[in-house]
């Protein structure tokens, strides 16, 4: 369809049977603008084309594409990660500390009591600590792998630098920059799958991609199991000489990274745990609109009296007398 | 609402028990992945909300 271009990459989609592969000019000018490439999606069976992409950086952006990047980095790139990824973390020293002085709070109230006759200000109080002290489990998972979900930028760059750029080391070969040098993929797609009985290829980078090596087949497994499933690993295939290049193991660190993004986005247990996500979401809202509400609201109030005999009584053991 | 003081054993019984909850439902679907799983991590996760619910009703009428 495209005489003359490169393959970039394939992906095989886990949900559908699908093959999306990626295309473009030259490998210049994707290291020239990642965006000049484009995709074709194949149907798995027939091999017809389902549907093609603009190239893209002449794509439009989808909407559900808008709100992870502004939920992601506020389109400032690794610094806007960085400052989201700052933002998680004082959500999450908030609810650690909204957890510390939950316990004071509620000395003299059973679980879940509302008072609703004395003030306004009072009644939000005790809906503040009931609805976060009843989501706090999910809001902690959320948030902390909110956290790490926005260090994988350096996490990855990290991996690159060490282990990575090891192993490429190692390698005395000329870098492939012909495609006419280039072995087999099929071939290679079937020696990583005798290779690693126990994996499924899920993805493969030709070589010569900013995402792969410049001398390899980067084809990308996982596990079968549910587990498993959740975690990739490249296998690297020689691109000349079609002979297996190994496994190439993962940190400690990308892996908790990849376990990190089913429970930060809730998308991994159909779409009941998608509603589920939306309702608790709906709550952290209410629980973080209340607690400003609270907070601007502290001073000038009779409550505040009251709160503070309350912090008293909690300091109060130290003189039993005085407690009641 | 008493006068009484509670000790952190009883002010965290509900909060620890729904923790447990939660945290079980989010792995059940993780491990999981199929069969009784799923329904089961639903089911977990929905715990927190009813209980919030059967709160605010209780507010509502006595």
């Amino acid at each position: 369809m495209y005489p003359g271009e490169i393959i970039t990459s394939m992906f095989s989609d886990d949900d559908e049977p699908k093959i999306v592969v990626f295309m473009a000019q030259s490998w210049d000018a994707v290291r020239a603008n990642i965006k000049a490439m484009h995709w074709i999606r194949f149907d798995a069976h027939t091999g017809a084309v389902l549907k093609q992409s603009k190239p893209f950086d002449q794509d439009g952006m989808s909407f559900l594409t808008l709100m992870l990047r502004l939920h992601r980095d506020l389109f400032a790139g690794l610094s806007g990660e960085l400052f989201m990824g700052l933002m998680a973390l004082l959500f999450v020293a908030a609810l650690v500390s909204g957890g510390v002085v939950y316990s004071p709070f509620m000395r003299r109230l059973d679980f879940g009591t509302v008072r609703t006759g004395r003030s306004r200000r009072l009644k939000w109080l005790d809906l503040h600590n009931l609805l976060g002290v009843v989501t706090l489990a999910w809001m902690l998972v959320v948030g902390i792998t909110g956290v790490i979900n926005e260090l994988s930028t350096p996490l990855f760059g990290l991996w690159l630098q060490t282990d990575v750029k090891a192993m490429l080391a190692k390698i005395q070969e000329r870098p492939i920059d012909d495609v006419s040098e280039l072995s087999s993929p099929q071939a290679a797609l079937d020696t990583v799958k005798a290779a690693l009985p126990g994996k499924v290829a899920t993805s493969m980078a030709f070589p010569g991609s900013p995402f792969g090596t410049p001398y390899h087949y980067v084809v990308w497994t996982k596990g079968k199991e549910p587990l498993t499933s959740r975690l990739f690993s490249p296998a690297l295939v020689n691109g000349r000489t079609g002979e297996f290049g190994g496994e190439v193991g993962m940190p400690w660190y990308l892996r908790a990274l990849e376990l990190s993004r089913p429970l930060h986005f809730g998308d991994y247990g159909g779409m009941p745990l998608k509603v589920i996500w939306i309702l608790l979401d709906l709550v952290t809202i209410v629980v973080l609109v209340s607690g400003l509400y609270l907070w601007l609201s502290r001073r000038g109030s009779p409550i505040a009296e009251a709160e503070q005999e309350l912090m008293a009584s909690h300091v109060a053991p130290l003189r039993p007398e005085a407690a009641e | 609402m008493s006068s009484q003081r509670r000790s952190y054993l009883k002010i965290w019984r509900w909060p620890t028990m729904l923790g447990g909850l939660t945290i079980a439902g989010l792995f059940a679907a993780l491990l999981g992945q199929q069969g009784i799983w799923l329904p089961l991590s639903w089911a977990l996760l929905t715990v927190p909300l009813v209980v919030i619910l059967a709160c605010l009703h209780r507010l509502r009428h006595g």
